[in-house]
């Protein structure tokens, strides 16, 4: 196969689990979004050094931990960070994860439909709106407190839908 | 999901998380594996949430030099995806170039520029200085540029031009309408035409239009000057008409046919030169591969009676040569071979061809390969990296003597000199191409060379039984000579230059 057409096959296929983790820890705006464009452009620098049919996400999860650790160093945004240890495990479990994305975007469309309105309202604020956890706040009426509770609640549900849908036999 | 770790995380995503919280978030981490679990759970959750909610989409763009061709079946999968994504660099580990055009002919140029550019050979983006003469620029857009000395144009992008100053005629076909040229303060777009533009060094235009319309702006202004019209423009941009005068440029047909013209005059001065070199005493083997007729299947070597030089070849075609009329073997297929036998020992050889190589996309493409690979043997080929490698063979040790790359993507497709001398007296093995030592390296051993059955354009040995590696010449090959003594550089550069193509 020609290989800037494997090489996309593959990114594709991880793109999501590779952003899980940027968005993971790296605070939002953005820089999470220059992070996975660099990511990519190291991915596809490198490819030659992968190794066909050797695991591409955990591959592609270590150079984007690079990269993520490339940007702590150079913003110095986070006085604190996650230790190496920590951050291996992270990518280590990420990328032992069997899910296909693509089951994951349709269980998530149908997740999504089922979720009660309210939890559904904060989701799209957070994530459409790119909005934090204080202004969730401010425009549902909450308190910052009940407004992490509620989000916590509103992912707690679209998890355990996930994780029914997902489940080996039901997908 | 753990409440603690989901705040955490919402902390951490909006930049508020303080020290003492992310240490906390490591310690969760590295000891509860379930909070391992949940955060990895989430994460995932996060990116999908953003793609499928988002809005906007997540738009890696892959750096590098732009490729023309091979992105766009990827990139039409991958809009087809429905992302939006643009591979702009080539693929890891293959060929790849750099060129907006490629020059086609030359006459008689006289460039200022320490290596001047060969005709077929890809032009990147940069200056073309001519002091005199003229050439022919074929834009990848399809419009074609004739340029006149003294000239100094600047090659912008494969439909963009930049003239300093000279003379040039532009042809654009409908599918490179929009082919602009730039001056210091003018600008040309082209609306389906073909004009011609004078431009001195002092600033002053004169746009002469043959056929179609070219829109003019300058000074702020725009205006579209028709078919049969011209107009000088001054360096302060005011315009006026003059009468078109397609004579005074050059056309695509006068400069074929005095590039053509000049051709011949090259072809046959090497014709004289090449029975000249035929009588030369140091040569061992000598191939004009002019002598043969085309049904013929053997390779007359210099002498003039029957002798296991002369060559057997086996499938290489004849094809054209160096200019129109001149003889050259094609070799493509990998059975592709020319077999001769000598049964000499050398201190010193010299190689000498013209070759065309089309691709470098086998591990090595034979030039002259002994057959075996053992004491004595001589292999000369050409790597897939475009390095020129000369591989001895002593009594128990072996020493590849290559070149730095010789062959990149845009030097294919068009003739070169290559000449490799292994000199045992000064103890040297020298490369040369096109006329010009690129390396010389000292040697590693001592032995004596033997060249026995040897190959033109493959390698005779096969691996296991019949199978063969595919080590053949992807192109032409229309000289070939071995010398058994050392050649000097300044005789090597003789027979590059009385050789070469076009100047």
């Amino acid at each position: 196969m020609d290989r800037g057409a494997e090489f996309l096959r593959l990114f594709l296929q991880n793109q999501r689990r590779i952003y899980g983790l940027i968005l993971a820890l790296v605070p939002n705006g953005p820089d999470a979004d220059d992070i996975l464009q660099e990511t990519s452009a190291v991915l596809w620098q490198k490819f030659d050094e992968f190794e066909p049919g050797s695991n591409y996400a955990a591959w592609a999860l270590r150079i984007a931990r690079y990269q993520v650790m490339a940007y702590y160093t150079t913003k110095r945004r986070q006085r604190a960070r996650l230790s190496d240890e920590t951050l291996d495990a992270v990518v280590e479990r990420l990328a032992s994860r069997p899910e296909r994305e693509d089951a994951r975007a349709v269980a998530l469309d149908g997740c999504l439909a089922d979720l009660p309105e309210e939890d559904r309202r904060l989701i799209e604020l957070r994530y459409r709106g790119g909005a934090s956890v204080v202004d969730v706040a401010r425009k549902s009426g909450r308190t910052v407190e009940a407004a992490y509770k509620a989000l916590h609640r509103a992912h707690e549900r679209l998890l355990q839908c996930m994780r029914g849908k997902l489940a080996p036999g039901n997908a | 999901m753990n409440e603690e770790l989901s705040l955490l995380m919402d902390a951490l995503r909006d930049g508020t998380i303080e020290d003492a919280q992310v240490a906390r978030l490591d310690q969760l981490l590295a000891e509860h594996p379930e909070a391992l679990d949940q955060f990895v759970e989430r994460a995932w959750l996060q990116s999908d949430l953003r793609h499928q909610l988002g809005g906007r989409p997540v738009a890696p763009a892959l750096p590098g030099r732009p490729r023309l061709w091979k992105p766009l079946a990827a990139a039409a999968a991958v809009l087809a995806a429905g992302l939006l994504f643009w591979t702009t660099k080539s693929e890891p580990g293959n060929p790849s170039y750099e060129g907006c055009a490629v020059l086609t002919r030359a006459l008689e140029p006289k460039w200022d520029a320490a290596t001047p550019p060969a005709i077929g050979s890809v032009l990147p983006k940069g200056r073309l200085s001519l002091i005199s003469g003229s050439i022919q620029v074929e834009f990848f857009s399809g419009a074609r540029v004739i340029l006149e000395g003294p000239a100094d144009f600047e090659l912008v992008s494969a439909n963009e031009g930049f003239c300093r100053h000279g003379k040039l005629r532009a042809f654009v076909p409908p599918q490179a309408q929009g082919f602009t040229v730039r001056t210091a303060s003018l600008k040309l777009v082209d609306r389906g035409t073909e004009f011609g533009l004078r431009l001195d060094r002092g600033g002053d235009a004169e746009l002469h239009v043959f056929q179609g319309r070219v829109e003019l702006q300058s000074a702020g202004a725009s205006q579209e000057v028709g078919v049969g019209n011209a107009l000088r423009v001054d360096a302060a941009g005011t315009a006026r008409a003059i009468s078109a005068d397609p004579e005074a440029f050059l056309t695509l047909s006068e400069l074929n046919l005095r590039s053509t013209e000049e051709a011949k005059d090259r072809y046959a001065r090497w014709g004289t030169a090449s029975d000249r070199l035929r009588r030369d005493p140091r040569l061992v083997l000598y191939y004009s591969f002019e002598d043969a007729p085309s049904w013929s299947r053997e390779l007359r070597c210099q002498r003039p009676e029957r002798s296991p030089l002369d060559g057997a070849i086996i499938g290489a075609r004849w094809a054209e040569g160096r200019w129109a009329g001149k003889k050259a073997l094609e070799f493509k297929c990998p059975g592709d071979r020319v077999r001769f036998q000598d049964a000499g020992e050398y201190e010193s050889l010299t190689l000498m061809t013209w070759v065309r190589v089309d691709g470098i996309d086998r591990p090595y493409h034979g030039l002259m390969l002994t057959d075996g690979w053992t004491s004595g043997s001589v292999h000369w080929q050409i790597t897939k990296k475009g390095l020129l490698k000369l591989g001895i063979h002593g009594d128990n040790q072996m020493f590849d003597y290559d070149t730095p790359v010789v062959f990149s993507p845009s030097q294919l497709g068009r003739w070169v000199h290559l000449c490799t001398v292994y000199d045992r007296e000064a103890r040297e093995v020298l490369h040369y191409v096109d006329g010009r030592l690129i390396c010389r390296i000292p040697l590693r051993f001592d032995t004596v060379l033997r060249l026995g059955n040897v190959e033109l354009g493959n390698w005779g040995v096969p691996l296991h039984g019949n199978i063969y590696e595919v080590r053949g010449l992807n192109g032409r090959m229309d000289e070939f000579a071995i010398f058994g003594k050392p050649l000097r550089e300044d005789e090597i550069r003789a027979l590059y230059e009385i050789g070469a193509p076009a100047p």
